[in-house]
């Protein structure tokens, strides 16, 4: 009697541990996009605490410019109102995400463009440290956007595979979307001097 | 096919050329060599090229900080950071614990059009080679060789700077990668057994066996007695309490020889030769537990118990000396038992390089997150 019940047990042991292998891979794999997800939130961060060092400094030199530095301070402001988690992250947040950093872009690439126009500007070496680390930043902004759209690209596999989608919507696992590339933004802006 | 015909399938053909398009440029990134110095344009010398990879083997080796030359002729597209970042990941340039990786990556001017020059940065370095820092060495380090075309020199002088500020950051040495066991076949264990204990905690033993189990515990004839007379009151069987009567003396005898000290061997002593035991027995018993404690206490791998132990082993009659010995023999142990842990800590996450199977060939699966600085010449 003792054996058959201890038997039963490691039955039943086994079967749950086995059941719960995929469950735990899914875990895993979203606690990867969240990882990955963190990385794009803190390099786009980045790229904002570096703004207001680049405003002011081509404010120094380029007064006239009031337009464009007023554009890049106030696309900063919307971007900054929006802090994502990765459980709001659907295909409307992200594009709304998406279409606010993209205006940001938008903005400090006019603003390294107009430097263009003054040559003591560009010769100011606190200027061209901060092309470097804003160069550097895109970059990484790249990286971590493609690494995120690995990680859900997996994810977004695991819980359509069989038999992970039955349970899959009864723990609320949902499908992440994806960074999708305008105009080529799967390859990092160039800064050109 | 002719003009018209070309024209008129343009739309087909440039949608097979978008379809191809990715493909062939995710292909051109080169495979992973175990050369620290791969001079795929050709620019850097045949004589120099085997300088350099001496040079920065030894770097590698010393300290686990890995710089890698590439030079190609061609970028294929990419954007040079782009290059750079994808080159350093996929080959796993620096420590996978550290990832202090450098790609030095250059492209000389040519029919391709003009030169680049990009240093990548692995996550762990970009705090020491900062983007600025890595701007600034390609502006005053390499821009003047480079402006000359001589490309050996410019990656000669980004070296030497980069090398300095990796040192102050890492210089550990590779460590022979520990074990890794696979964990999940302890944990099927683990939870067998938690299963188990479960199973028998929530059993609750009943009425009859918790009588049975207080005969056969009984450690003096009073409690044997009132044990069994409780027993008898709710109709346990006489072969099941002369079962559990015969089990006392080899229960006695067991708790003799766990006993903590001398007062508890001697009262379970005195007990036993009431119950059965016979005097030879334990006579034996006795003259074996200064062996039994000294044993004990050799074996003991916690510094906590160890002065009980002694004690213990000190009143069975065991020598001054002995016990010293013996307390020696398990700090030993524990010391060694400690280093391994800590040992075993450090080297957990290193994988080792995945080329020739030792751990020292080739690299050593360092990430890089898009940092450096690059310029165009």
């Amino acid at each position: 009697m003792k054996r058959l019940f201890f038997g039963l047990a490691v039955l039943l042991g086994m079967s749950l541990m086995l059941s719960s292998c995929d469950y735990n891979e899914l875990v895993e794999e979203q606690e990867e996009v969240e990882a990955a997800w963190a990385e794009v939130q803190n390099q786009y961060q980045r790229r904002m605490d570096l703004i207001p060092n680049l405003v002011n400094t081509v404010k120094g030199y380029a007064e006239h410019e009031q337009n464009t530095l007023n554009m890049v301070t106030s696309a900063r402001a919307k971007v900054g109102n929006m802090n994502l988690s990765v459980e709001d992250l659907d295909e409307e947040t992200m594009a709304k995400f998406q279409k606010a950093q993209e205006e940001l872009s938008q903005g400090i690439g006019r603003l390294l463009a107009v430097a263009e126009a003054y040559p003591d500007l560009k010769a100011n070496q606190n200027f061209l440290q901060l092309q470097d680390q804003l160069e550097g930043t895109e970059n990484r902004i790249a990286v971590a956007r493609r690494n995120f759209n690995d990680a859900a690209r997996e994810y977004n596999a695991e819980i359509r595979k069989f038999p992970t989608l039955i349970y899959a919507g009864w723990f609320g696992f949902k499908k992440k979307p994806y960074f999708e590339s305008q105009s080529g933004a799967e390859y990092a802006p160039e800064v050109k001097f | 096919m002719g003009l018209n015909g070309l024209i008129r399938n343009w739309r087909r053909l440039s949608l097979v050329l978008a379809c191809l398009a990715p493909l062939a440029l995710l292909a051109q990134i080169p495979d992973k060599t175990d050369r620290f110095v791969n001079d795929f344009a050709g620019v850097l010398g045949v004589s120099n090229v085997a300088e350099l990879e001496h040079r920065l083997q030894m770097f590698s080796d010393t300290t686990t900080n890995q710089i890698v030359v590439v030079t190609v002729s061609d970028l294929q597209g990419y954007d040079p950071a782009d290059y750079a970042q994808r080159l350093g990941q996929q080959w796993g340039v620096g420590h996978e614990k550290y990832d202090n990786g450098v790609i030095i990556l250059l492209k000389p001017r040519n029919d391709n059009g003009r030169g680049r020059v990009f240093i990548a940065t692995g996550y762990g370095v970009e705090g020491v080679l900062t983007d600025v820092r890595a701007g600034n060495i390609i502006d005053t380090k390499m821009m003047p060789h480079l402006a000359e075309g001589d490309y050996y020199a410019a990656v000669v002088a980004a070296v030497d700077e980069i090398e300095p500020l990796l040192l102050g950051e890492y210089h550990e040495s590779w460590e022979t990668p520990a074990d890794t066991q696979d964990n999940s076949g302890w944990l099927l264990v683990f939870f067998v057994l938690l299963m188990a204990f479960v199973w028998i905690g929530l059993k609750k033993p009943s009425a009859k066996t918790k009588a049975l189990n207080a005969i056969s515990e009984a450690e003096s004839p009073e409690d044997r007695d009132s044990a069994v007379e409780s027993a008898q009151q709710i109709n346990i069987s006489q072969t099941k309490i002369d079962r559990a009567l015969a089990k006392i003396p080899g229960r006695l005898k067991a708790k003799m020889r766990e006993s903590s000290s001398r007062l508890r061997f001697e009262t379970l002593a005195s007990a036993a030769a009431m119950m059965g035991v016979s005097a030879d027995e334990i006579a034996a018993l006795r003259t074996q537990m200064a062996s039994i404690t000294l044993n004990n206490l050799k074996g003991c791998r916690s510094r906590f118990s160890l002065s009980k132990l002694a004690e213990t082993a000190r009143e069975f009659g065991n020598s001054e000396h002995d016990i010293e010995m013996a307390v020696l023999a398990a700090l030993a142990a524990i010391a060694i038992a400690e280093r391994m842990v800590r040992s075993s800590y450090r080297g957990s996450r290193f994988n080792g390089g995945s080329s020739g199977g030792t751990w020292h060939s080739g690299f050593g699966g360092g990430s890089f997150g898009g940092g450096g600085a690059g310029r165009s010449f």
